[in-house]
């Protein structure tokens, strides 16, 4: 780095505007998609109402364009720079891609240590063949593409998810394109024990962009376990956009688990999760997240009601190049809630990893209580990590606190440790599996404790064989 | 509860009249015409008698500056300036340049005592014992530096201390060598159009091995209308030197907005140590908002040599916007940075501040404490930086922002970007954000204090890891404003 | 002398007084005693001023004299002393700032002098010496990581200091173990006096061993069921309070 670049790149805070006030469409990737809208706007599936919200919120995209640094929310993850193809959008599975997908789908039967309700959703669009066809009591289940040809008012809800993220560019994309997904409907007071899984899976049999836009509803009182699962069959390099609407209804419980396995250099993955949290609702979360060429995790959480309690846990595994990117934001608009966001990173090689965290407590959400603790451990002269933990506060009748560190291994903690017998590896994975294990071990489910910790131990092996 | 109920009924009536510099001082004065140009920034530097390359240089600046855009990331929100609407420079008639204290106006002397800052020596040695407790002071009024103090036994010790217009005639080498390397011309929109039409400040220059024998100190003052106040400040500290420089600054009361835009540069040498500390009380504007100082201010450090250290401490109390970011680059190894801030905000102020420390040398450690106080209908936002260079093994930062609100229109927001580029940096932060509560009120309450007395004593408690980095008379002063700036702010 | 005359409190809505009467006399010694949720803090907080809780009806007078339009800190000023139950953290605001802010406070709404730092010193670190509090204590921030014990004590030694013409002592001896329950009643008995009046409020009878009381009153449901002298409270602590929950309902 020259000093010049040095100096410029160390003078940003003040130097470059963090929000873009006006941009227009303007670079080829932006052109193109504006291209694809405007050649599929009259073919999407769905009612006059669903057509509105898809040209609003493409409307909503053209002004912000595709987010560069420069927009705050994105401020380490540059979208635009990496997105410089819009791929074709993804057509509905053929046989090759069927075939592709199904030993995935068998091979996570295989890998099942419980009964488990599944849905496929195979390049953006649900797959019945592959999914359970027995549905436990309280749990209904449309495909959303067939909601949008009945012109159903839960697909619409479905897209408006309570408006949360309306103005993130990369949902904007979302609510225009989709076509599919699935609309999964929990009784209210249903007790539903075995996990529903929703698999988001692309078989690789095409390079092409997914979209999809599926959602959860949980009724009032209703307790449920729901799995998020993202998996890659991809060869080719592909780009995913994905959203899951958790929608909790009053005093609603959910354990969810997040687990997004490692992606393809060449891939873009968004996945959103939205969170419209009603009164007395509570919602823990624990995610294990590996890289990819671009992978970004955005949460957009809002407390509606009161008393309502939201746990959002992670680990986070990155090496090679990759580079992953967790963006929260949870919004307190009712008073009483609690809102805590833990996430552990681990970073070798030359990867990145991104931890945006935003607490913003509205002056009518007295009591708060919000706290978010991000770490990362740095393993290797290369490994880089960014944090921004932020908090906006406009009441005064809160504790909220938020800390962040970043370092290497601990030096005391490692010599402790071979002073027991272990050599350096194997010291080193220890106090790592511990550290991912701070996150994994809160989930109450010890099968899917294990399965997660398994993970983990191989992620850290793998490392070992490489040679680190 | 009611005590907040109270507090927030108050800050509504919150009035001017707690700000005691409000005054004008009549006086008559030589301005450059209304408005910017290459003639604006040519009359400028002709009045200053300066060389060519450095007309050049501001020309060249001018010329940046019309290419660039305000920037509108931080968290501030005010109607757009006009700048041709402004005068650029302002001089008080009676003064052609920095002369000796005889030959100043009267009437400037007059304001100075007003403002507590007297610049007759005999009097400041008439009012303290002892020599350590001595302050040299540099007042600067409006456009131009109206009187430097104890120069003459400053310059026994070989420190150079005068305005800086001046030192581009006596130490242009100094000047030329230095100016513009820790803020490029080109850094912002704001330092740029310092660049260009900057008119007076200081100019600091302490030998190798020299600790400064007093403090140092500059006194700012926006007296004239419309004017804008863009001044200049460089401070060099040499191989192993030491020196303790403080500003602080106030304006009168007027219903227009008034700009200020500074620039300071500080340079660290092998082993040398500056230590900055600001008590910044502008006038904030009244409680609708109406007026007050637009203060948009780049502050930065260089820590060039090894073993360096460059500590800011600032206590902002005033302005309507406050847009600073007072801040370290750490290239020597082993350099040290720190940043101690109290940042309160009351009526309608908008503060967007905070530091950036950029780690590029290797083992080199900082330090951040801020605590941000919010009442009234103001919006506090403390926003850093800390990045690690790849290169910066070693590197440590700690750091811990405090927000406190006092009632319930006013907004605390916090926004750090950590970033590490390098395993063996280690870094950490904590935040944390929380409010007077009302038992602790009633508990001073019951022991005879009265709600007001009791918010600045908790609020002092509050700021106490700041205060202890002031130099003592400072510390002093700092307390007492933080009284007055929370005047009103409790019923 | 304190006068509580069929006093009414309630707090966000909820009635916590109801009528409660009491007189306690210069020089008296008072102890209240009841069960959880009598509203025995409450009484402690309204007639300190407390803001939040609002008087329905009734007075209060100290020394002849109506408080209840006052505000806490001139009740203080008139002599009137609150120890907490749960004694307040202040952080960054040491114990020896918070003490000469409060007696100076104090006199300057009485219309008499700041005392002198070395003045002010010497009545700290007599009374410290006293109460077994340390210097290094005294130098700390004001109740910040103090145990319960410490906590409590350094209210007594407020206490000493402020020399207030009535005290009530919220529950002060939760938390304390047997010596520092000696020190606290010793702190308390040397300051009581002809003209100074206590009021104790507390769940158990040990705190009367050390303080021994003039008069025992019982509360419940927010008024005072019945009075007597000490040996009130062995019976109290022999009987429970169940049959005043009964008789109060």
């Amino acid at each position: 780095m020259s000093p010049q670049q040095r100096e410029s790149a160390v003078t940003r805070v003040e130097a470059e505007p963090v929000v873009a006030t006006v941009s227009v469409l303007k670079n080829e990737a932006e052109l193109a998609l504006a291209d694809l809208f405007s050649k599929k706007r009259g073919l999407f599936i769905g009612s006059s109402e669903i057509a509105l919200r898809r040209e609003a919120a493409f409307a909503r995209f053209a002004k912000s364009g595709l987010p560069s640094k420069r927009v705050e929310a994105w401020h380490y993850t540059d979208l635009r720079a990496a997105l410089r193809i819009p791929l074709p959008i993804a057509e509905f599975p053929d046989n090759a891609a069927r075939a592709l997908a199904r030993p995935c789908i068998e091979a996570l039967r295989a890998a099942d240590p419980q009964p488990v309700t599944r849905f496929v959703i195979l390049d953006g669009i649900f797959d019945a063949e592959l999914s359970t066809s027995h549905m436990p009591a309280g749990v209904s289940v449309t495909p959303t593409c067939n909601s949008l040809i009945a012109g159903e008012q839960r697909a619409v809800l479905a897209f408006e998810a309570g408006g949360l993220g309306e103005n993130d560019p990369a949902l904007n994309l979302n609510e225009a394109f989709s076509v599919s997904g699935v609309l999964i409907d929990i009784a209210d007071g249903a007790m539903i024990d075995q996990p529903i899984e929703i698999v988001f899976l692309s078989s690789g049999a095409h390079r092409h962009a997914i979209y999809s836009r599926s959602s959860v509803r949980i009724g009032e009182g209703a307790v449920a376990r729901i799995v998020e699962r993202r998996c890659s069959n991809s060869s080719v390099g592909i780009q995913r956009n994905e959203a899951l609407y958790l929608n909790l209804g009053d005093r609603a419980i959910v354990r969810h688990v997040a687990i997004a396995e490692a992606d393809r250099a060449d891939c873009i993955d968004i996945a959103s999760t939205l969170l419209d949290l009603k009164e007395g609702s509570e919602l823990t979360s624990t995610s294990l997240v590996h890289g990819g060429g671009l992978r970004r995790r955005q949460i957009f959480g809002r407390f509606n009601g009161p008393h309502a309690r939201c746990s959002l846990r992670g680990v986070v595994l990155l090496g090679g190049k990759e580079h992953a990117d967790t963006t929260i934001v949870m919004e307190h608009v009712a008073p009483n809630c609690e809102s805590r966001e833990t996430f552990n990173h681990i970073i070798d090689d030359e990867a990145t990893g991104v931890f945006q965290g935003k607490v913003s407590v509205a002056p009518e959400a007295q009591k708060t209580d919000g706290k978010m603790k991000s770490r990362a451990i740095l393993l290797s002269e290369t490994a880089s990590m960014n944090n921004k933990p932020e908090l906006e506060i406009f009441a005064d009748d809160v504790t909220c606190g938020h800390g962040a560190t970043c370092g290497s291994l601990d030096d005391d903690q490692l010599f402790y440790v071979q002073s027991r017998g272990l050599p350096k590896a194997e010291a080193e994975a220890l106090l790592l599996e511990g550290f991912a294990g701070e996150i994994i071990l809160e989930i109450a489910n010890e099968q899917t404790r294990e399965v997660l910790m398994d993970d983990v131990r191989a992620w850290l092996s793998h490392r070992a064989l490489r040679g680190n | 509860m009611a005590a907040v109920q109270e507090t927030v009924d108050k800050v509504k009536s919150i009035d001017v009249d707690a700000y005691k510099y409000g005054f004008v001082t009549d006086i008559e004065s030589d301005k450059a015409e209304k408005g910017l140009n290459e003639d604006t920034v040519r009359f400028i530097s002709a009045k200053k008698g300066e060389p060519e390359w450095l007309t050049e240089w501001r020309l060249d600046a001018y010329r940046r500056w019309l290419t660039m855009r305000e920037p509108t990331w931080a968290r501030v929100d005010y109607p757009k300036i006009d700048y041709q609407d402004l005068y650029y420079y302002s001089a008080p008639k009676s003064m052609s340049g920095p002369m000796s204290l005889d030959e100043v106006d009267p009437e400037l002397l007059r304001t100075y005592e007003k403002l507590g800052i007297p610049l007759r020596e005999r009097e400041i040695l008439a009012g303290v014992q002892g020599a350590s407790t001595r302050v040299a002071v540099d007042a600067v009024f409006d456009s131009v530096s109206v009187a430097t103090t104890f120069k003459a036994e400053l310059a026994k010790a070989g420190v150079i201390f005068c305005p800086i217009s001046e030192a581009v005639q006596s130490h242009p080498e100094l000047v030329r060598k230095y100016m513009g390397t820790v803020v490029p011309v080109t850094d912002n929109y704001f330092a740029t159009l310092n660049s260009a039409v900057y008119s007076d400040g200081s100019f600091v220059y302490i030998p190798p091995g020299v600790r400064c024998p007093m403090e140092l100190s500059t006194y700012f003052r926006i007296n004239e209308q419309n004017t804008g106040q863009f001044e200049r400040t460089l401070i060099i500290a040499d191989k192993g030197s030491y020196v303790s420089y403080l500003e602080g600054c106030t304006a009168p009361k007027r219903d227009e907005n008034q700009l200020h835009a500074a620039v300071v540069e500080l340079i660290a040498l092998d082993d040398a140590e500056i230590k900055y500390s600001t008590v910044q009380n502008w006038y904030p504007g009244d409680s609708e908002g109406k007026g007050g100082i637009y203060n948009f201010v780049t502050k930065r450090g260089d820590c060039r040599g090894a073993r360096s250290k460059i500590s800011w401490t600032q206590v902002e109390t005033g302005s309507a916007i406050t847009w600073k970011y007072p801040s370290c680059i750490l290239r020597g190894d082993e350099s040290r940075g720190e940043f101690y801030s109290i940042a309160i905000s009351n009526g309608r102020q908008q503060v967007d501040s905070g530091t950036k420390m950029l780690h590029l040398g290797r083992n080199t450690s900082s330090r951040i404490i801020s605590k941000g106080i919010s009442a009234g209908r103001s919006n506090n936002t403390y926003r850093g930086q800390v990045f690690a260079h790849r290169k910066a093994t070693g590197a440590r930062n700690f750091t811990n922002c405090d927000s406190l609100l006092i009632g319930n229109k006013c907004g605390a927001h916090t926004i750090p970007y950590i970033e590490s580029r390098n395993a063996n940096a280690i870094f950490e932060h904590e935040a944390t954000t929380s409010k007077i509560s009302d038992d602790q009120l009633f508990y001073c309450m019951q022991r005879g204090l009265s709600a007001e007395e009791a918010t600045a004593l908790i609020v002092n408690g509050f700021v106490r890891d700041v205060l202890q980095q002031l130099p003592m008379e400072f510390a002093v002063e700092a307390q007492k404003l933080i009284s007055v700036s929370l005047e009103g702010s409790v019923g | 002398m304190l006068e509580i005359i069929n006093l009414h409190a309630e707090i966000d809505g909820k009635k916590i007084l109801n009528g409660l009467t009491l007189t306690v006399k210069d020089g008296e010694v008072a102890a209240i005693m009841g069960p959880n949720g009598s509203g025995k803090s409450t009484l402690s907080y309204v007639v300190a001023g407390r803001s939040d809780y609002k008087v329905t009806g009734g007075d209060v007078l100290l020394n002849g004299q109506s408080i209840l339009e006052l505000g806490a800190h001139e009740r203080a000023a008139k002599g009137l002393f609150l120890a907490f139950q749960y004694p307040l953290e202040i952080p960054g605001v040491t114990t020896m700032t918070f003490l000469k802010a409060s007696i100076n406070a104090q006199r300057k709404q009485r219309g008499e002098p700041e005392l002198s730092t070395p003045d002010f010193m010497k009545k700290v670190r007599a009374a410290a010496a006293k109460m077994g509090v340390k210097d290094e204590m005294l130098r700390r921030p004001l109740n910040v990581g103090f145990s319960g014990g410490e906590k409590k004590r350094l209210e007594i030694l407020q206490m000493v200091l402020l020399e207030p013409s009535f005290a009530i002592l919220d529950e002060t001896d939760s938390g304390l173990d047997i010596d520092a329950l000696r020190i606290v009643g010793d702190g308390v008995n040397s300051l009581r006096a002809k003209d100074r009046g206590f009021l104790v409020i507390t769940h158990y009878q040990r705190l009367l061993d050390h303080i021994v009381p003039d008069t025992v009153h019982v509360q419940s449901q927010g008024r005072i069921v019945k009075s007597g002298g000490p040996e009130l409270a062995h019976e109290l602590e022999k009987n429970g309070y169940r049959d005043y929950v009964a008789a109060a309902a």
